[in-house]
């Protein structure tokens, strides 16, 4: 009887415990220091659908976008980039511009985010962190839409075309499993 | 041991009634990572970046120092690797002409201040391999044994120094032998076509071992069939000359298709005989160029030239025969009367 009422306690006493402790924190398979890799909740290639617009966009455009005056190499790299979407002369340029403008406006936002982190060593709250990703997610909805406008029907569709096709399919996502 | 009971009863009473963290904040991850790679046109170099978000929750813990790596492995196990601090990462390496595939790994590193460092990666194989492709095509090779060298056609591979090699559908329609360029190939049509771009030719490219995607294009073998003939309007030899004189051009239509060759320096040959003749004293000429001129036509000469007037009611025919290429194209009946030569057709008409 005694053996069997402590044993009781211990057991509902650690699931209480765990209850508590283990909701608070699903979290990678380390210890704290340690380095760890968070489990894929999305693997692109396998199931592209589930990889959000908007998150395939903001991905793209931050991979490809070059400054207003590239180096020769930024360049270099842009021009091997665009070459699958085989747009139109035109349209080309018109998505190198507006990427330019996104470049610009995301390497404000990193230099921002640098300064401020300079002034405090570390973010300290949730909304210091989720502020920059809402606001980089912001510019590119923003380059986004401006593309839309200024494309041809057929330089957004092609460009929509590779990213549902082939952007998405090199995303992937990690995290904390639902 | 009552009381041991009663101790554990009420730290679990006081662990259910605590409310759940869960039901405050939440820690959850949620960071992704994009990796690609592009070649450049010339295949010199590969190109590869990433880019990640962060889109966790992360109650009250912080993420921080966040940094890119991008690694790029050679088909030969060469590597050339980049960190750069924040979400993004690119990084190149020169092909060296090194066909075959490379792989681009990249690697989201941040400092979260509950769990330590964490990782996500992505990594996408890049293939670098020759291309071809027939830039203009033909739209039709010639009949004949192209002396002039209209039958061509030409593949560009990249990167260039690779071994070119054409082969046709159906084997037997024409045969290649060597332009003067690498890729260039001078087409010996065999058999015509039965019908429009029945016949397809295929590039193929190997550069250091390493096989392109075959370019094709389709193409006509098109023979010289019949002629068209322009109007006959002769000018009057000035007197003590009488008689007439002036140029009839054709042009040179081949099939399948009713094509119209447009093609310059074909060999035109005529071949030309007096049926009947009822004034001996006029000399009749025919004389057509041996070559097609700059716009593709046959231009023949004819004249009937006198020292006397010619007689009013004056009949000369003749029978000519026209070869393009050695081709037989044309029999026309030619009536000289003392103003006019009138050219009646025999065909073949098509």
């Amino acid at each position: 009887m005694y053996r069997k009422s402590r044993l009781l306690i211990i057991a509902l006493t650690t699931v209480l415990a765990c209850r508590v402790v283990c909701a608070q924190h699903v979290h990678p398979q380390s210890s704290s220091g340690a380095t760890a890799q968070l489990p894929v909740l999305v693997d692109g290639s396998k199931t592209p659908d589930q990889i959000p617009d908007a998150l395939a966009y903001q991905h793209y455009f931050m991979a490809v976008a070059a400054h207003p005056s590239p180096s020769a190499q930024e360049q270099s790299r842009q021009d091997a980039q665009l070459l699958p979407l085989q747009l139109s002369a035109a349209d080309q340029q018109a998505l190198i511009l507006r990427l330019a403008s996104f470049r610009t406006q995301l390497d404000q936002l990193e230099n921002n985010l640098a300064n401020s982190a300079n002034a405090t060593p570390a973010p300290s709250t949730p909304s210091q962190l989720a502020s920059p990703n809402a606001q980089q997610a912001a510019l590119a909805t923003a380059a986004l839409a401006g593309l839309r406008q200024s494309l041809t029907p057929d330089g957004a569709s092609r460009l929509d075309q590779y990213v549902q096709t082939r952007v998405k399919a090199h995303i992937v996502i990690y995290g904390t499993p639902k | 041991m009552r009381n041991l009971i009663q101790l554990g009863l009420m730290i679990a009473a006081a662990l259910l009634s605590v409310a759940p963290l869960s039901g405050q904040c939440q820690m959850i991850y949620n960071v992704s990572v994009y990796a690609d790679a592009s070649v450049s046109s010339d295949l010199s170099t590969i190109y590869a970046y990433s880019s990640g978000a962060d889109n966790s929750t992360t109650c009250n813990c912080t993420h921080s120092n966040y940094q890119a790596t991008l690694t790029v492995y050679a088909p030969n196990g060469s590597k050339v690797s980049r960190t750069q601090p924040g979400m993004q990462s690119s990084d190149s390496m020169a092909t060296n002409d090194l066909m075959g595939t490379y792989d681009a790994v990249a690697q989201q590193a941040l400092n979260c201040s509950c769990f330590g460092q964490v990782l996500a990666t992505a990594s996408v194989p890049a293939r670098v391999s020759p291309t071809v492709t027939i830039p203009a095509g033909i739209s039709y090779v010639l009949y004949g044994p192209d002396a002039v060298g209209y039958n061509l056609v030409q593949a560009i591979g990249t990167p260039p120094g690779g071994q070119y090699a054409w082969s046709v559908t159906p084997a037997n329609r024409l045969s290649f032998s060597n332009g003067l360029m690498p890729g260039v190939a001078q087409l010996q049509a065999n058999t015509p076509s039965a019908y429009q771009n029945d016949t397809v030719l295929t590039a193929n490219y190997t550069y250091s071992g390493t096989a392109a995607v075959p370019a094709t294009t389709s193409t006509t073998v098109t023979v010289y069939r019949y002629l068209t003939q322009g109007s006959y309007n002769p000018i009057s030899f000035s007197p003590p000359t009488y008689g007439y004189f002036g140029n009839v051009y054709y042009s040179v239509y081949a099939q399948p298709g009713q094509l119209l060759v447009l093609a310059s320096g074909l060999s035109v040959i005529e071949s030309v005989s007096q049926t009947s003749s009822n004034y001996s004293g006029a000399a009749v000429t025919f004389q057509g160029n041996a070559q097609t001129n700059s716009s593709g036509n046959i231009v023949d000469y004819l004249a009937v030239k006198s020292n006397n007037p010619l007689p009013a009611n004056l009949k000369i025919i003749n029978d000519q025969e026209i070869f393009v290429e050695g081709l037989y194209v044309r029999d026309n009946t030619v009536t000289f009367s003392n103003s006019t030569a009138t050219i009646g057709n025999n065909g073949p008409y098509n």
